[in-house]
This record gives C-alpha cells, sequence and structure tokens, in this order.
C-alpha cells in the first residue's frame, strides 16, 4: 500500500502559500518580458496588476475547490463576521487570509480544534489573534511589501547594463532581500496581532501549540544558529513580549554587510587582473566591511531605540512597538543597500534610494500606534535626528580615517 | 572553629571549547593559503607616523570584541578574521625573509595582542557583565602593546 498521507502542515499552509508562490512567479515573469516590449512604466503597471489580481484570483480558487472536494469544512463565523473553516492537518495552526469584506477567512487545523476542545478562553484568543491579522490589513501589508521589491527589481533591471548574469545576480539578490524583508515583516505582524484582550490564555495556547508542533514537526532546530531571522513567527517564549532584540539586529547586519562586501569585491575583481595582492585585498575588504558594517547596524539600533523611547514619552505615547525601531532599521539597510548591491554609481539615484528608505522605516517604525500622526511624529522625529547625528559622525570617522592615513 | 565540610560549593568548569576551535581554525586556514598564496611582502623600519594606523587597528579590533559581547558567533568572527589574517602575514614573512629579528618582534607582538583579544572574549562569553571593568584596562594595554611595537621595529 502507498502511503497517501501529506506531509505535516501541507493541507493547511498549502492554501496561503501556493496563491502568493504563483503571483510573485506570473507577475515577476511577465512583468519582465513587458518592460523589454512596453517599457518600464507600462511594464510596471502590468506587473502591479497581475501580482493583485492573481493572488485574488487564486486564493478564492483554491478555496472553491478545497470546499468543493470536501477538503475544507465551514465551522461558523467570527464576532466580525469572518468566516471559519476547518481543515484536516497533524499539526496545529490556523492562517488568516484575505484583506477586504468579501476577501476575509480564518482556516483552522483540525487538531488545534482538537487541542481546543476543553478550553473555550484560549480558543477564543487563538481566532482573536487571527481576527487582529485580517483587522489590521496584514495580509495587504505583505502584498504591498511584494510589489514594492517586484517594482524595484524591474527599475534596477531597467536602469544596470542588462547583460544575462547581471540580471539573474541582480534577481537573486532582491529574492534573498524580500525573503529575509518579509520573514522579518511577519515577526512584527505576528507581535501586533499578539495584542488580544486575554493574554494569559493566548500565552497558553501558544505554549501548546508550541508543545504538540514541535513533537511532530521537531521545528527549532536551526533557531540556535540563525537566531530565528527566517522564522515567520516570533520564538513561543518571546511572545507576546519580546526582550532582546541585539542578536537579532546584528545577524541581519552581518547577513546584508556580508552581501555588500561580496558585491564590492566581485566589482574589484571584474575590473583588475588576478594577483596576489588583489586575494589579500579580497579577503580584507571581506572580513573589515562585515565585521564593521555589522558594528554600525548594532551601534545605529542601540541609538534608534533609545531615542524612540524617549520622544515617545516625550509625547507620552505608550503604544509603540518596540520591534517597529528594529524592523524600521532592518527596512532602512536593506533600502539602502539595493544600489550598492546592483552597481548602480549615479548618486541621484542612490539618493533617492535613501531618502525612500528612510519614508519606509519611518512608516515602518509608526506601525500600530495609537494614536497614528503622534507615532508618526515621534517616528520621523527620531528617524531624521538619527540620520543626521550618523551622517556627521560618519564623516568625522572618515575624515579622521583619512588624516591619519 | 568548625569547618563543616558537608557543606560544598559546586564548581562550574568552564573550558572555552568555541574560542579554541576558532583560533585553531583560523591560524590552519592562514598558514595553509600562505602556503599556496604567498603574500608581496617589503619589510622596513616602520617610523612613529605608523603609531595611529597600529593602535587605531588594534583599538578597533577590542572594541569590536567588547561590542558583540551578546553574540558569541560574531565575536568569534572577529577572532578568526584577525588571527587568520595575522597568520597569513607571519607565515608568510617567515617563509620569504626566515627568522630574522623584525618578523620575530611582530610574532611576538601578535601574540601578546592576540592574547588580549582571546582574554576579552573569554571574559565576556564567560560572564557578559565582569568584561566591562575589564575593559579599559585591556585597551590601556593594547595601546601600550602597540607603542612598543612600533618603537622596538
Amino acid at each position: 500500500m502507498f502511503n497517501t498521507a501529506k506531509k505535516p502542515g501541507a493541507n493547511l499552509l498549502g492554501i496561503g502559500i501556493a496563491a502568493s508562490f504563483l503571483a510573485f512567479f506570473v507577475a515577476g515573469v511577465f512583468s519582465t518580458i513587458a518592460i523589454r516590449l512596453v517599457g518600464l512604466s507600462l511594464g510596471l503597471v502590468i506587473g502591479i496588476t497581475l501580482f493583485i489580481l492573481v493572488y485574488i484570483l487564486m486564493t478564492k480558487n483554491i478555496l472553491r475547490r478545497k470546499l468543493k472536494s470536501g477538503e475544507l469544512e465551514p465551522i461558523g463565523n467570527t464576532v466580525s463576521g469572518v468566516p471559519i473553516f476547518k481543515v484536516e492537518d497533524s499539526i496545529a495552526n490556523a492562517i488568516a487570509i484575505g484583506f477586504c469584506k468579501h476577501f476575509q477567512y480564518i482556516i483552522i487545523s483540525s487538531t488545534l480544534l482538537k487541542l481546543f476542545n476543553d478550553n473555550q478562553s484560549e480558543y477564543e484568543s487563538i481566532i482573536e489573534h487571527e481576527s487582529n491579522h485580517i483587522r489590521l490589513m496584514h495580509n495587504l501589508t505583505m502584498v504591498l511589501t511584494g510589489i514594492f521589491f517586484l517594482v524595484v527589481y524591474l527599475s534596477i533591471i531597467s536602469i544596470t547594463v542588462n547583460t544575462p548574469i547581471i540580471r539573474v545576480l541582480n534577481y537573486i539578490t532582491m529574492a534573498s532581500m524580500f525573503f529575509l524583508f518579509s520573514r522579518l515583516l511577519s515577526r512584527s505582524l505576528e507581535t501586533m496581532a499578539d495584542k488580544t484582550s486575554n493574554p494569559v490564555a493566548l500565552k497558553n495556547a501558544l505554549l501548546k501549540i508550541a508543545k504538540h508542533n514541535t513533537l511532530i514537526v521537531h521545528s527549532n532546530k536551526s533557531k540556535r544558529f540563525n537566531l530565528g531571522i527566517f522564522s515567520t513567527h516570533p520564538h513561543t517564549d518571546e511572545r507576546p513580549l519580546k526582550p532582546n532584540q541585539l542578536k537579532e539586529v546584528s545577524i541581519v547586519g552581518l547577513f546584508v554587510s556580508i552581501f555588500i562586501a561580496i558585491g564590492l569585491i566581485a566589482q574589484i575583481f571584474l575590473d583588475t587582473p588576478f594577483s596576489n595582492n588583489l586575494l589579500l585585498l579580497g579577503i580584507v575588504i571581506m572580513f573589515s566591511a562585515t565585521l564593521f558594517g555589522t558594528a554600525i547596524v548594532v551601534i545605529e539600533y542601540m541609538f534608534m531605540s533609545n531615542l524612540t523611547s524617549f520622544f515617545a514619552k516625550k509625547f507620552g505615547v505608550t503604544s509603540l512597538y518596540s520591534n517597529n525601531a528594529l524592523n524600521g532599521l532592518i527596512a532602512l539597510i536593506m533600502l539602502s543597500a539595493i544600489p550598492i548591491l546592483a552597481g548602480i554609481t549615479n548618486i541621484a539615484i542612490i539618493g533617492l534610494f535613501n531618502v525612500g528608505a528612510i519614508g519606509i522605516a519611518i512608516l515602518i517604525t509608526a506601525i500600530g500606534t495609537e494614536p497614528f500622526k503622534k507615532g508618526l511624529l515621534i517616528s520621523s522625529l527620531s528617524w531624521i535626528l538619527n540620520s543626521v547625528i550618523f551622517i556627521l559622525a560618519y564623516m568625522t570617522i572618515i575624515g579622521i580615517l583619512f588624516n591619519i592615513l | 572553629m568548625y569547618h563543616n565540610s558537608v557543606n560544598s560549593r559546586t564548581i562550574f568548569s568552564f573550558f572555552p571549547f568555541k574560542i579554541f576551535i576558532t583560533i585553531i581554525l583560523s591560524t590552519i586556514t592562514g598558514i595553509f593559503l600562505a602556503f599556496f598564496v604567498k603574500p608581496d611582502l617589503t619589510f622596513s623600519q616602520i617610523g612613529m607616523d605608523a603609531l595611529p594606523i597600529i593602535l587605531v587597528r588594534n583599538e578597533l579590533v577590542l572594541c569590536l570584541i567588547a561590542l558583540f559581547s551578546f553574540s558569541w558567533l560574531i565575536q568569534n568572527l572577529v577572532l578568526f578574521s584577525n588571527f587568520f589574517l595575522q597568520s597569513y602575514f607571519i607565515y608568510g614573512a617567515l617563509s620569504i625573509y626566515g627568522t630574522s629579528f623584525t618578523v620575530l618582534t611582530t610574532v611576538m607582538f601578535a601574540f601578546i595582542e592576540g592574547n588580549l583579544l582571546i582574554l576579552l572574549a573569554l571574559k565576556s562569553q564567560k560572564h557578559s557583565t565582569s568584561m566591562i571593568r575589564y575593559l579599559p584596562f585591556f585597551m590601556v594595554l593594547m595601546g601600550l602593546s602597540s607603542v612598543l611595537e612600533v618603537i622596538i621595529l
């Protein structure tokens, strides 16, 4: 007999992931072709439209087919009227899909239902967590992030030299950046959705789920090495609160610095013929750029988190999320690294990227603050002050180094 | 006075496996690379002009180890890069110039400075808060070592 049982989580996660993967693939391929045929602006419009359309239509289609075949079973509605479905799966998990009135669903695995059969308050806290994802439009945030990276990718391939190697390199860089960025954004959104009316019940529910799922899929094995930067959810010990983010920020800083160092070395090696001294220079650049880049990121984070908490205290805002400053910083690092990695030398484009990066960092830092206007003001003040001080410090260090040398 | 021998203290033994492996690996990699790709080195007398460069470099590496006290992984990466480059240069110099006074003095100072870095990383990985107390002392020692290195060479 053949074993027809699917992998744990395949039934549940297949619904959410299949649609977004197809949307990325279809929009990416068609807009790359469209840019060559009809130019950048029309290509961008085609890419964005395809992305949203494929995402919505594919999700609806997958749900309809699964409902017809009986794999999905409607089990009721939430207080706000979001339909809840049950799917057979051996892992205990729940997902929220959609972002507008006629396109919002919560899907729960059968194991999760069994696990919380005797505890109504814990079950309700999980449903509230998923409802928060829909209420705060987290899926739309993820889709917009995807669109943003698609636009950046398409803009870069239209600006840089269009050789196949550079196009592939750009695609790999952009895909890895998007992967890291989407994961960190996802963790931030999870922390936001954790703000439920009964945090104790949610904590207990999360511990129960983690205990059950670790037994089934033996997860979190790699967390000791990568410190969870590839995880979609924060570690259960750190939920709903997250005490220390220095390790996370340093690992992201390390990854981005390695990317930048490799980019610099590749450019030097492509321009100059190979020699022993060139190899040595490459090694020195690799180590120094990686380590100093990480150090700058860590110092910047320490400074930024203190600055936001200082302004939050001054303006009397208590709902500023601690990991938003971290996510804003990571967004800033990644977006300002993109033109360096893509080999763009035009100062105007690099400047535009940096201004855009600061704008996005300001928005990310202010996400979820109440009132939002005050949060935006705090975030803007912190980021502008931070940028000015860091540019001055950077220029002073460069000046001192040049004087010494 | 009666000494109660029943009461005992648990002593936790600490052997720095991670640092030990990092140093062995980095030294072997540096020597291995120098064996195949020899560095183009020219040894000459260094004057007092070189003091700021050597001083800033050594203090900067020390500060990096102190900064990354929260992560043994990055701290060991700092140690790896330092020992890798030093062993690469020293092995290259030894194979080109033999055991001359200049090379041996460089080896000696590299040994002293390397030990200071290892000690700070050890303090930090054993108990992160105690490292802060030792940092100024280590910085002074590193400064002294750099000044001596420049004067002797």
